[in-house]
Formats: C-alpha cells, sequence, structure tokens
C-alpha cells in the first residue's frame, strides 16, 4: 500500500468518485469566482499529497520516480522530451528543480487532476496530469507533462539576460527578486488552472504562448546549468570559509536557539525576524539546506530552504568580504507572501 | 577506490539514522517508524544530493568546532546523534562533511562537463523553437559569462539603508502572520505539523520512499485556503478532510503492519452545499463552524491574488 491508502478513505468519503456539477464544469481556463467546492478542495489536496510523494522521489531519484509515477505514455514522452535536453550526467540539475520546488493544485475533476511544481529558484514550472485508478486498491498514475518556463507562463514574449536571469547577478534583495517570479506565477497559474475547471494539461490561453518542449525546456536547463555552477562555487575551496558560516547558521536554525543566533549573527540583526526564524515548526528549521549562493566583493548572500517545506526560505547576507564572527543577517521569508513583499518593496524601496 | 556520492550518502545515513534511533534508546518499531518517515535523514530522501547538502555541512568539522563556541554543541540532535554514533558499534567512520560535498562537486562538474551543448541543442532544434535566433543570442550570453560569483558587488547600499530594514520588519510582520496560522491550521498545509501526520500514515506504507508530503498547496487550491478566509479555512479543511482520514488511516496502517486488521474509520461525508454562513463560531479552537461544523459550507474562495 501506498499513499493511495488516502485516496481510498477519500473514495470512502464519496467524494472525489462523484465529482460535483461544478467539478464538471469547463471554464476553459476561466474563473467561475465560486471557488471550488469543498469536495474539489479536498480531492485537490490529496492530488497535491501524491505529487509531493513524486517530487520528493524524484528529488533523489529521476528515473527512478518517472517509473514508479508515470504510465507507459508518460515514461515514453520523459525519455523523447527531456532526454533530449538532459542526458544523464545532467540529471542532477532536475534533482536540484525537485528539491525546492513548491506544489501547485490546478484543475481537478475527481480522480482527474492537474498538479504542477513551481520552482522559483530556476523559475520552471513542470504541470502534471494525474489520474487515480479507482477500485479497492486505487491506484494514482501520472499520465502527461509538460515543463514551462516562468516567461511562458508569465507570458512574457521578450527574453532578456536580466529579465530570465534575474537571480544571477542579484541586482536587488533576493527576497524581492525571488518575489519578482513568485507573485505573478501563481497569479498566472490560478488564472490559467482554477479548480474549477477542466484538468487540461495546457489551456487555450497557455497553448497560444508555449513554445515546443525543447523551447521551453532550453530557458530552464540554462537556469539550472547556472545553478550548478552556483553550487559548484559555493562548494569550491576558495568559498569553504562561507561554506563553514552557512552551516554554523543551519545548526544554529535547527537548534532554534535565539541565543545562539544572536551570538552569530550581525548587532544588526532585528530581534524579531530572529524571534520569527525560532518560531518556524521545528521540522522545518531542521533541515534547512543551501538553495543558493551569491557573492560579491562587499559580501556574501546565502539562501536556505527547507526540501520538505520549501514555502519557506532563509536569505542570509554576511557583509564582508572575508567571513567573521558576527557579520550576518537574517530574513525570514514565505514565498507566500511574496505578493506582499513586492508591495511593500514598492513603498519602501530608494526611488 | 573512490566512494561514489550515493554510497557515501547511503553510509552517512545508515550511520545518523542508528544515531537517532540510539538516542531514542529503547525505541520501538511502532516510535521509530513515524521518526524516519516524518523528516531528514532517512532512507530514500538521503539520496537526494541538494536535500542531504544542509545536513553533510551541518556536520563538517570546522562547523562543529564554530558552533561548539556559540553554546550549540548538544543543542541539537544532530550533534547529539553524531556523537553517538561514533561511540557505536555501528559507527562508519565517514567524513561526512568533506567527502560528500567534495563528490557533489565531482558530480556538478560532470554534468557541466558531459552535459549536451545548449547551444548545439538550439541549433538542432531551431526550427521548432520560438524566437530562436533571441533565445540563442541571450542564452550564449549567459553561458558564456557563465559566473555567478565574484560579482563586482551586491546592493549593499539599499540592503543597509533604513529603507531596507523597514522592508525586512514590515516583511517578518507578514511571515509572522502566517506563522499564526501554523500548527494545526494553515501551516500545516506548508509542511509543518499536518505533513507530518499525514506523512507518519502513508510514508508508513511507502516504505523506502517514505518521506513527508508537507509541501505547500498552492496555486487555486492554496487560494483558496491562504486568502482571506485561509486560517479559518485551513481549519475547515483540516477537520473535514485530513485530520480525521490520516489519523484513522495512521491506526490502520499499524494494525496492518502489526497484525491486527482493522478497516479505517473514515470521517462522515462531508455536505458540499453552498448555502450557510462561514466563520461563525469558528472560535479559538481552530475549528470551522463549530459542533457540526462538517455540515457547513466551506468557505469561498479568494478572488485570485
Amino acid at each position: 500500500m501506498t499513499i493511495l491508502t488516502a485516496w481510498t478513505a477519500f473514495a470512502g468519503l464519496g467524494m472525489v468518485f462523484m465529482p460535483s456539477a461544478r467539478g464538471a464544469d469547463n471554464t476553459r481556463g476561466k474563473a467561475s469566482g465560486d471557488g471550488p467546492t469543498a469536495e474539489q478542495a479536498g480531492a485537490g489536496i490529496t492530488h497535491g499529497l501524491t505529487v509531493n510523494l513524486f517530487r520528493l522521489h524524484a528529488a533523489a531519484d529521476v528515473d527512478g520516480a518517472v517509473k514508479k509515477w508515470g504510465d507507459n505514455a508518460f515514461q515514453a514522452k520523459w525519455t523523447r522530451d527531456v532526454r533530449e535536453v538532459f542526458n544523464e550526467h545532467e540529471t542532477i540539475a532536475l534533482k536540484d528543480f525537485f528539491t525546492s520546488a513548491v506544489v501547485w493544485v490546478g484543475g481537478m475533476k475527481g480522480l482527474h487532476g492537474i498538479v504542477a511544481l513551481y520552482n522559483p529558484w530556476s523559475d520552471a514550472l513542470l504541470v502534471l496530469e494525474q489520474r487515480v485508478e479507482a477500485g479497492t486498491a486505487p491506484k494514482a498514475v501520472l499520465s502527461d507533462f509538460r515543463f514551462v518556463s516562468g516567461e511562458s507562463l508569465r507570458g512574457i514574449a521578450a527574453i532578456t539576460p536580466a529579465g530570465s536571469f534575474s537571480l544571477h547577478p542579484l541586482r536587488e534583495p533576493l527576497t524581492v527578486a525571488v518575489s519578482r517570479l513568485y507573485a505573478p506565477s501563481v497569479a498566472a497559474f490560478t488564472r490559467l488552472y482554477p479548480p474549477e475547471g477542466a484538468p487540461e494539461l495546457l489551456p487555450a490561453a497557455l497553448q497560444e504562448r508555449i513554445d515546443s518542449p525543447v523551447g521551453e525546456l532550453i530557458l530552464i536547463k540554462t537556469r539550472l546549468v547556472l545553478r550548478l555552477k552556483m553550487f559548484q562555487d559555493y562548494l569550491s575551496v576558495e568559498n569553504k570559509g562561507w561554506m563553514i558560516q552557512s552551516g554554523v547558521l543551519i545548526r544554529a536554525l535547527t537548534a532554534g536557539d535565539p541565543a545562539a543566533l544572536r551570538a552569530f549573527l550581525s548587532e544588526k540583526q532585528s530581534p524579531a525576524i530572529l524571534e520569527t526564524a525560532c518560531a518556524l515548526n521545528s521540522k522545518i528549521r531542521k533541515t534547512f539546506t543551501p538553495v543558493y549562493f551569491s557573492k560579491a566583493q562587499d559580501s556574501v548572500i546565502i539562501g536556505l530552504v527547507n526540501p520538505m517545506a520549501p514555502r519557506w526560505y532563509i536569505e542570509a547576507t554576511f557583509t564582508g568580504a572575508q567571513p567573521a564572527p558576527r557579520i550576518g543577517l537574517i530574513q525570514v521569508v514565505d514565498v507566500e507572501t511574496s505578493a506582499k513583499a513586492l508591495t511593500l518593496w514598492g513603498k519602501e524601496a530608494p526611488q | 577506490m573512490k566512494a561514489t556520492l550515493p554510497r557515501l550518502t547511503q553510509r552517512f545515513a545508515l550511520a545518523l539514522t542508528a544515531g537517532v534511533l540510539l538516542l531514542a534508546g529503547t525505541a520501538s518499531v511502532a516510535s521509530a517508524a513515524p521518526q524516519s518517515v516524518g523528516g531528514l535523514p532517512n532512507g530514500m530522501m538521503i539520496n537526494a544530493p541538494f536535500v542531504s547538502l544542509g545536513v553533510c555541512v551541518a556536520q563538517h568539522p570546522e562547523v562543529l568546532a564554530e558552533a561548539g563556541k556559540l553554546g550549540l554543541k548538544g543543542a541539537d540532535t544532530l550533534a547529539d546523534g553524531a556523537e553517538a554514533i561514533q561511540d557505536s558499534n555501528l559507527y562508519i567512520p565517514v567524513d561526512a562533511g568533506m567527502g560528500i560535498t567534495q563528490n557533489l562537486s565531482e558530480e556538478i562538474a560532470k554534468a557541466l562537463e558531459e552535459g549536451k551543448d545548449i547551444g548545439e541543442l538550439l541549433d538542432k532544434h531551431k526550427d521548432s523553437i520560438k524566437g530562436a535566433g533571441d533565445k540563442l543570442k541571450v542564452i550564449s550570453l549567459i553561458l558564456k559569462g557563465l559566473k555567478v560569483a565574484h560579482l563586482t558587488g551586491h546592493v549593499i547600499e539599499s540592503y543597509q539603508s533604513g529603507d531596507r530594514e523597514r522592508f525586512a520588519e514590515a516583511l517578518n510582520n507578514a511571515v509572522k502572520e502566517g506563522l499564526k496560522m501554523g500548527g494545526d491550521a494553515a501551516g500545516s498545509w506548508a509542511g509543518g505539523a499536518l505533513g507530518a501526520k499525514a506523512g507518519a500514515a502513508i510514508g508508513a506504507w511507502f516504505g523506502g520512499v517514505g518521506a513527508i508530503p508537507g509541501a505547500i498547496i498552492g496555486g487555486a487550491v492554496g487560494s483558496w485556503i491562504g486568502g482571506k478566509t485561509g486560517e479559518a479555512g485551513a481549519g475547515w479543511i483540516n477537520d473535514n478532510f485530513v485530520k480525521d482520514s490520516t489519523r484513522n488511516l495512521a491506526d490502520w496502517a499499524f494494525d496492518q503492519k502489526h497484525g491486527t486488521l482493522r478497516e479505517p474509520m473514515l470521517p462522515p461525508p462531508i455536505s458540499g452545499g453552498s448555502s450557510g454562513t462561514f466563520g461563525s463560531g469558528g472560535g479559538s479552537s481552530g475549528t470551522f463552524g463549530g459542533a457540526g461544523s462538517s455540515s457547513q459550507a466551506p468557505p469561498k474562495l479568494n478572488a485570485f491574488r
């Protein structure tokens, strides 16, 4: 038995097997304004939880996850489209994608749903079509997928270095740069894939602007390759001191010890932010891992994320050319506050 | 012979997991199982290089030394676990900190060296790619100057300005608002308590791939949960869809595993009626609608954010 036990339970609720009239509606990508029914939300959450297992499996073993969760057509398409762009050595880049991707749930019709994985760090979306075969032992399978670049998701036609590679180099606070990607992306996804809409892999509005599979993956791959280089820099001997700094921060966050964090971080560190970091669920704090690294002559910025709950990340700024005691400042960020972050930044940023 | 990254991570995982179990003392299978599915390190996940990177960096000897200066030695289970491992018969001498990071570096180097040439890929598929010329131009530019470190400078002046500090504080307030929904409510959907509960139930069946499923359930459904009515809405979802079923699933899973088979007890069917009001009687218990809440209408989806 697997996660599908949960599907069995929901089947017992008599809801996902009997989609409501609203659930059967095809809004053609347009919001009805009524919102999802309770059935849709419940089924959507279960769809999401199931796909999240695929995500975590893929973070460790991409091919194994595709084989386990995808049906034959899915596997064949993966080989044809994804292998064309990422060879066996480059699978590690996809593991990076899966490690820090959040789960978004879209349109669903009972046992048939659309779930997506969006990674703001590589501005990439993987839309998945999932079907649960009913029966005494329901089986969830991924039946189709499509990688979509953030640009296509948001309807950005012009590809520019500053727009498509906005995190490298970083031109503004990491918090803001990530929010600029996340906020419009989740909004676009929600418009394209309302829960009351049909579970279409590619809604008409997206079909109009999406590129060929390789065309989408090329942009995503470039960002992922850039991130591999970033990790290589983070792990280099030259930057060992910064790795140590991040390791100490990870340990202090894991402990959730305000005194230790105060002793480690700059005197300028906001106590409120520090308290918030310690207030995070201990399960979230205990598995932070590096997700971002940027080094400049005058500072280093490191992002930490919990792969189990990539919704939250820590932005750590170390001001100084060399690692030293008490030069770090942290910010706790919830990607779900991205829209708010942009509003706040618009008010506070120097004009 | 040089150990491969997966082999090292597996050995490290084995040692660390053994340490955690040792710390648990007389931990029974029943109590150990949720631990192993509820967090790192465990089975399959430790093979994920970017997932385990943080754990490995945190085990670096110099990190341990620096953390010790802050009084962190023994303050978390990682440190305790490492010490317990080294005192145990199960100790496998692996220089986790350096070995794994070195191997990850090698894996990355191999990917960068032996990866498919993006320029060639673009050229090969140029007829099917929209704006192939522009993409080639920009991507070539990026790959040519592929350097993410040693930038001339960050925008430090704005980072350190009063504006930046105000921004950080204001944003933190927004994050704190979200955390208020944590615990048993909305935070659960992002990997907190509910993730662990569901993980215990689901992971128990998932064997080697067991991992907590606690990611954000965002997008359209997330909008609904996390919108204006999010706090109570999440509680309502929790009460009606997940809490009881996952608890009973956990019981059921345990019984199945240990031979006392019984069917899972399911929460009562819900009414998806569209009438009624939402929020009255929500109360501080975090439940929606008070007693008999399952007959209440669900909260409405907010307008798209």
